[in-house]
């Protein structure tokens, strides 16, 4: 058909052209004889040649032993003009490459079965994990895409405890011309937003107090102006706080202790507090526990505590064997909190930190979180001292001067908090509840005695997708092999080689939104994404994982030898149209010439 | 030289008119292009500015008035003028260039030319710039009113959105009307409205009236979801329903017709502000000194949102000192008439004296205000104090105790004294003598402010009544100089400071103190310098006074006191007995009573996790229902924000699947419910190896 079809072609050419050189020759005239037939010749040839494609051959010098390999995200025309043979394994591609490519449904299959080939040449974001986990070191020559318009990596806690701050961190690559607003949206509001400069890879955060109990999907909008660029999903699980148990030991009765007992009681959490009253006497409160002997200390009693604060002069004023149960406990786990009072030189405590006098007289004291830079309202002190950090302790609570007002330190598995402030009850006189709450809650949470959950789990995968493999490490407290469902069906888990109590599941999960994993009667919930939700991030970490995999395996040198191969170009109609005109206007002219004269 | 003149009045003449002509197009235009983009777009003085200039290019490369010179106006004289015979180049030749028939030529034509009318078709080119600057003036009328109308028209729009919210209402309603009574203090007619949703002035009377095109078995209206409230038709069909409340509250309401709820529809209540009322002067704190008069100009500013019916001020005397001070109140009237104005600049002038006060009192006042409904405001208390001169005068305070200062002290007084005195001589006294008089207290004061100025190291004036420069022959003898004494000659030139002798122990308040002194003490004499010797007196009473202070505060008092102990028993310290002393003891446990919010948390994570769109099962619409509670003690009380919550609340109580919006709207709600938490003490997780994390620790402490 196709050879019927350009003879036809040849022999209408060559009728037209003899029609026209006899036409020519024929003519009165003979005006530029010689250019008009080579004109006329010129022509037809041209447009025979644009119904019937030229094609030459070329050498070509090329690796043997290296195949071409193209992903998403590359130039795919540009390459297959450059490469004659060009294979792709992603089946998303089908669409684009059709004929163009060969599909490769396994490329370890294809390497091992033609084991000459050595190296491969990737273009775009590179080969999957589980590509390149078959690959056996074979060296890859990457080709990389640019990093996708996007959110390139973006990392949450999974679970928050209820009320604390969930900051959400990431980098965005914006290629655009305008700048982009970054929010993060949940419960029908505006949360927290950032903003990514145009045509800049910035990194974000975003913050919110975690106000619901359980479960929530909040969502991260990128918008372009008014258009919303991307949506992605962030599911979030708040689970509630530990409560700590506390005793508060002082040497005399106080607005400080009495204000940070009923605080405590009105937490809901357990609070034992002992003020002596008079030599070997003592009023006790026990609030939200029972009542128990308080009289003597015992490292029993101390290991059921969580923090034991007391001041200065209280413990030393206790018994030798009574400090040593104190430091035995802290050793294992408890902590203590110090109210420094003045200095006594013999004590115990007074090796432990190095005051510094005030030398200025601050009426108020602007107290700020070392850990956050948060600040405190101003309270009317008056501070004597401050704290000069000493090796192994770390500032807590300073004034706005830099000055160190509480430091902790470790202790064996407990921690040490001294603080120099006496009345912090001036907050709550002055009705300003949170900063009371933020500065005990500091103390506190940076001595209270670590919990331990009975079961840890965690998804080993950042994203987990569906219809892909999910792992999940879970962590046990002790040997016994913990029974694991999921949808109903029992899962098979690995013991860690290592440790007895550390095992792995895997699952596929087929269905995208909130799956629950049970783990001795324990339900785990876990988020499985859909396979559209962040791909920017998918696509970068591919990026990454490329340059990993390059990185470690290329070191070595491949033998390359290099083969000639044939093949078959065509020459561009372009030149032929070019032709075309060019010779028809000369006639054009030619006649016109003539005819003026 | 007349011809030339002539020819010159001419040019002007015709440069005049152009650049009036000139003028009036340029000016014409502009205006029409501000109109134009001040009714598209924004007024822009750039652009303005720009079409000004390029019309002006425009006139002036159609017209160049710098053309217009001799040749131009000769060419116009023989052009518009044929009497002249072509002849005008005569004009403005100079004379001796000029052949006899030339001259005779000109002095032909100079006879005729004054009878010629030289402006010939400028009122036509007037006429076109007069034109131009109406069309500009015009549009520019034309185009702001339309402005206005469409402004206007846009509010109205606005506002007729506002109000007529989509409101589902029921089927049997055929016809309804609201007629809303504002209060009496408000001064507003009464209104009706065609829609359930209110906004009324706190304590109107609403009343509905509703016709319904089915006669109804029952018809009863539901208040903020508590209140019930059973209606009687007014007529025998049961068609007409008519019923009134007074709404004091915010909040929401709803119909309940033959059984079935109609939509919420809000109360908003637009509440009545007490009188705001601002005093511009005096300041809170005014000390009247001797001298000054004793009057205090009031001026304040008075408004309240309906009227003002009543304002005085509450002026309250304090006379005596120590114990024996009485008080004395009084009421003072403005002289302004108020009548139930929304704002008032009210002024009084009170005069201390007519109020009977006399030196060392005070006076305490402020203004109180009620406005039409009955709610009264008071301002800050504000002081006016009158100084005691007989205190100041007294010498209580030097005799006893250690003077710093007390020769000098002495002197301050007695310039007041002589100024006094001098003041009553006044009258009896020539011009002169009361000129010397003044000018001496003056140096007098002069004196005693350089002696103050010692105490602060003040320099240069230091010999008081002396110079600072020796003179030639100025009796003193220089002969003691010697010959080659070096300290001698170095004193003579060297300017010394710091002499361990003259330098004063100050506190830097005492300081502060005393150059206040020196500076009331410098205004006293310069007044007195300028024979002013009235105006002197204050600043002369306020260095007293100032110098009295210091002098009291320089004073530190110990009182004696006598204290007998009895001697210590050392043997017996710390052995009391302590066997009555019980050690008191506590137990209580917190008993949280409202798990509402604990609720409002989980329905919070509720709602984010049916955003997918799956239906709600029987525990969860307990939880809906809970949530609903707190959604409508919240809406009673801001139904602005939470009713299109607590109606998205109920429907996704009885709709399936629940719909996104509605989903959201109570997520947001539930959020803004819940508020920022304070936060809470929480032990950290350590994970749960604890076998791991154990071994570990227990290596590291082996290791050490």
């Amino acid at each position: 058909m196709e050879m019927d079809f350009k003879i036809g072609v040849i022999v209408a050419s060559a009728i037209l052209l003899l029609i026209c050189v006899y036409l020519d020759i024929k003519r009165k005239n003979k005006h530029w004889l010689a250019g008009r037939i080579a004109c006329h010749t010129l022509l037809i040839l041209s447009l025979a040649l644009l119904a019937i494609p030229l094609q030459y051959s070329v050498k070509e010098k090329q690796l043997k032993n290296k195949i071409t390999v193209i992903t998403a995200g590359s130039n795919i025309d540009s390459i297959i003009k450059k490469e004659s043979k060009v294979y792709y394994t992603d089946p998303s591609l089908r669409q684009i490459l059709k004929s163009k490519a060969i599909y490769l449904p396994d490329l370890a299959y294809h390497l091992a079965e033609n084991p000459s080939i050595k190296q491969l040449e990737v273009y775009g974001y590179g080969l999957a994990q589980t590509d390149l986990d078959k690959l056996d070191a074979t060296v890859i020559s990457f080709h990389p895409a640019p990093l996708p318009n996007g959110v390139v990596s973006c990392s949450w806690p999974a679970l928050v405890q209820q009320e604390e701050i969930l900051s959400v961190q990431g980098k965005y690559q914006n290629h655009g011309k305008s700048p982009i607003q970054l929010k993060l949206v949940g419960f029908g509001v505006d949360l927290d937003s950032a903003t990514i400069g145009a045509q800049q890879n910035q990194t974000f955060t975003l913050k919110f107090q975690m106000r619901q109990k359980g479960k929530a999907l909040l969502k991260l909008v990128a918008l372009a102006k008014e258009d919303t660029v991307a949506k992605e999903v962030i599911p979030v699980q708040s689970i509630p706080k530990t409560p700590i148990g506390v005793t508060i030991l002082s040497s005399f009765p106080s607005f400080e202790y009495k204000f940070l007992k009923d605080w405590w009681y009105a937490q809901s959490y357990p609070v034992a507090l002992r003020s002596r009253i008079s030599k070997d006497k003592f009023s006790t409160d026990f609030l939200n526990r029972n009542s128990f002997n308080l009289q003597t200390l015992t490292a029993n009693q101390l290991q059921k505590e969580d923090i034991l604060m007391l001041n200065q002069q209280e413990f030393d004023q206790s018994s030798a064997a009574e400090q040593q149960t104190i430091w035995q406990a802290v050793a294992k786990g408890l902590g203590l909190i110090i109210w420094l009072d003045d200095p006594n030189p013999t004590g115990r405590i007074e090796k432990n930190v190095k005051r510094v006098d005030q030398l200025t007289a601050d009426k108020v004291a602007d107290l700020q979180l070392a850990n956050t830079q948060l600040r405190l309202s101003g309270i009317s002190t008056d501070l004597k001292w401050f704290l000069q950090l000493q090796k192994g302790q770390q500032a807590l609570i300073s004034n706005s001067r830099g000055q160190t007002v509480a430091t902790e330190e470790l202790y064996g598995a407990g921690k040490i908090v001294y603080t120099t402030l006496q009345n912090s009850y001036q907050w709550l006189l002055n009705g300003d509840k949170e900063s009371y709450a933020n500065y005990w809650t500091t103390l506190a949470n940076a001595a209270a005695r670590k919990k331990r959950n009975a079961i840890d789990f965690n998804s080993i995968n950042q994203f987990l997708t569906i219809n892909q493999k999910a792992t999940f490490q879970i962590v046990t407290q002790d040997a016994k092999v913990p029974a694991v469902n999921y949808l109903k069906k029992q899962v098979n888990i690995i013991q860690n080689l290592l440790f007895n109590n550390q095992w792995q599941s895997q699952i596929w999960p087929t269905n995208y939104g909130w799956q629950t994993l049970n783990i001795n009667g324990e339900n785990k919930d876990f988020y499985v994404f859909n396979s559209s939700d962040w791909k920017s991030v998918r696509l970068a970490q591919t990026l990454k994982n490329n340059f990993d995999y390059t990185n470690h395996y290329n070191k070595r040198n491949s033998d390359q030898t290099i083969e000639e191969i044939n093949s078959v170009k065509e020459v561009s109609k372009t030149w032929f149209l070019i032709i075309v005109i060019l010779s028809a206007s000369f006639l054009w002219f030619e006649n016109k010439h003539y005819a003026r004269k | 030289m007349k011809e030339k003149r002539y020819i010159n009045k001419l040019k002007q003449q015709w440069i005049t008119i152009y650049l009036i002509q000139g003028l009036a197009i340029c000016v014409g235009f502009t205006l029409l292009i501000h109109s134009l983009v001040s009714y598209f777009w924004v007024p822009n003085m750039f652009i303005d500015l720009c079409s000004f200039v390029i019309a002006a290019l425009l006139f002036l490369w159609r017209r160049p008035l710098w053309q217009i010179n001799d040749a131009w106006a000769v060419r116009y004289l023989d052009t518009q003028f044929p009497i002249l015979e072509d002849s005008a180049s005569l004009l403005i030749k100079e004379n001796h260039e000029l052949s006899t028939l030339a001259q005779l030529q000109l002095e032909k034509i100079s006879n005729v030319l004054p009878q010629l009318q030289l402006t010939r078709g400028a009122s036509k080119k007037l006429a076109i710039g007069c034109s131009c600057l109406l069309i500009g003036i015009v549009s520019m009328l034309t185009f702001s009113s339309l402005a206005n109308k469409t402004s206007n028209s846009k509010l109205t729009e606005n506002h007729q959105h506002i109000d007529a919210k989509t409101e589902t209402i029921s089927p049997q309603i055929e016809d309804y009307q609201i007629i809303i009574q504002p209060p009496a203090y408000t001064q507003k007619p009464k209104r009706t409205q065609q829609q359930f949703s209110l906004k009324v002035e706190i304590g109107a009377t609403v009343t509905w009236e509703i016709n319904t095109n089915t006669s109804l078995k029952s018809l009863y209206v539901i208040f903020n979801d508590k209140e019930k409230l059973n209606l009687t038709p007014s007529n025998a069909k049961a068609t007409h329903w008519r019923f009134s409340k007074k709404i004091t509250t915010p909040g929401f309401y709803q119909l309940v017709i033959d059984g079935n709820k109609s939509d919420l529809y809000q109360i908003e209540v637009i509440p009545d502000h007490p009188v705001v009322i601002k005093i511009t002067q005096p300041k809170p704190q005014t000390t009247i000194y001797i001298g000054q008069t004793p009057k205090v100009e009031l001026y304040a500013n008075l408004t309240d949102d309906y009227g003002i019916r009543e304002a005085f001020i509450s002026a309250t005397m304090a006379s005596g000192k120590g114990e024996s001070v009485s008080f004395t109140e009084k009421r003072l009237s403005f002289e302004t008439t108020i009548n139930n104005q929304k704002s008032l600049q009210l002024k009084k002038r009170i005069d201390l004296k007519s109020l009977g006060m006399k030196p060392g009192d005070e006076l305490y006042f402020f203004i109180e205000a009620k406005d039409n409904n009955g709610q009264s405001s008071r301002s800050d208390m504000y002081s006016v104090a009158i100084v005691d001169t007989a205190e100041l005068m007294s010498m209580a305070g030097m005799t006893s105790g250690v003077s710093l200062v007390p020769e000098y002290f002495r002197s301050q007084r007695q310039i007041i004294i002589d100024t006094e005195k001098l003041l009553s001589d006044k009258a009896n006294i020539t011009p002169d003598e009361f000129k010397k008089r003044s000018n001496n207290l003056g140096i007098d004061q002069k004196l005693l402010r350089l002696r103050y100025g010692k105490f602060l190291g003040e320099e240069n004036e230091t010999q008081i009544g002396g110079d600072d420069e020796h003179h030639e022959g100025d009796g003193h003898d220089h002969k003691g100089e010697k010959f080659g004494d070096v300290q001698a000659l170095m004193d003579k030139y060297a300017h010394k400071h710091d002499i361990a002798e003259d330098a004063t122990f100050f506190e830097p308040e005492i300081k502060q103190q005393l150059k206040a002194v020196l500076n009331e003490m410098w205004k006293s004499e310069l007044n007195l310098r300028t024979y002013k010797a009235q105006e002197a007196l204050p600043f002369e009473y306020k260095a007293l006074r100032l110098l009295k202070d210091l002098q009291q505060k320089s004073r530190a008092y110990v009182a004696k006191t006598t204290i007998k102990t009895t001697a210590l028993k050392m043997e017996k310290r710390l052995t009391g007995e302590l066997e009555q002393i019980v050690a008191p003891s506590r137990t209580a446990q917190m008993e949280v009573s409202d798990k509402s919010k604990q609720e409002l948390k989980i329905l919070l994570s509720l709602l984010s996790i049916h955003q997918n769109g799956k239906p709600f099962n029987g525990n969860e619409k307990a939880l809906l229902q809970a949530g609903e509670k707190e959604m409508i003690a919240a809406a009673a009380t801001r139904p602005a924000s939470f009713l299109s919550a607590l109606r998205s609340l109920r429907k996704l109580n009885n709709q399936n699947p629940p719909q996104q919006k509605d989903l959201e709207s109570v997520a947001n709600a539930i959020y803004r419910i819940i508020g920022k938490e304070i936060p809470k003490p929480t032990a950290n997780n350590a994970g749960s190896s604890k076998k791991l994390a154990t071994i570990y620790f227990n290596n590291l402490k082996n290791k050490n």
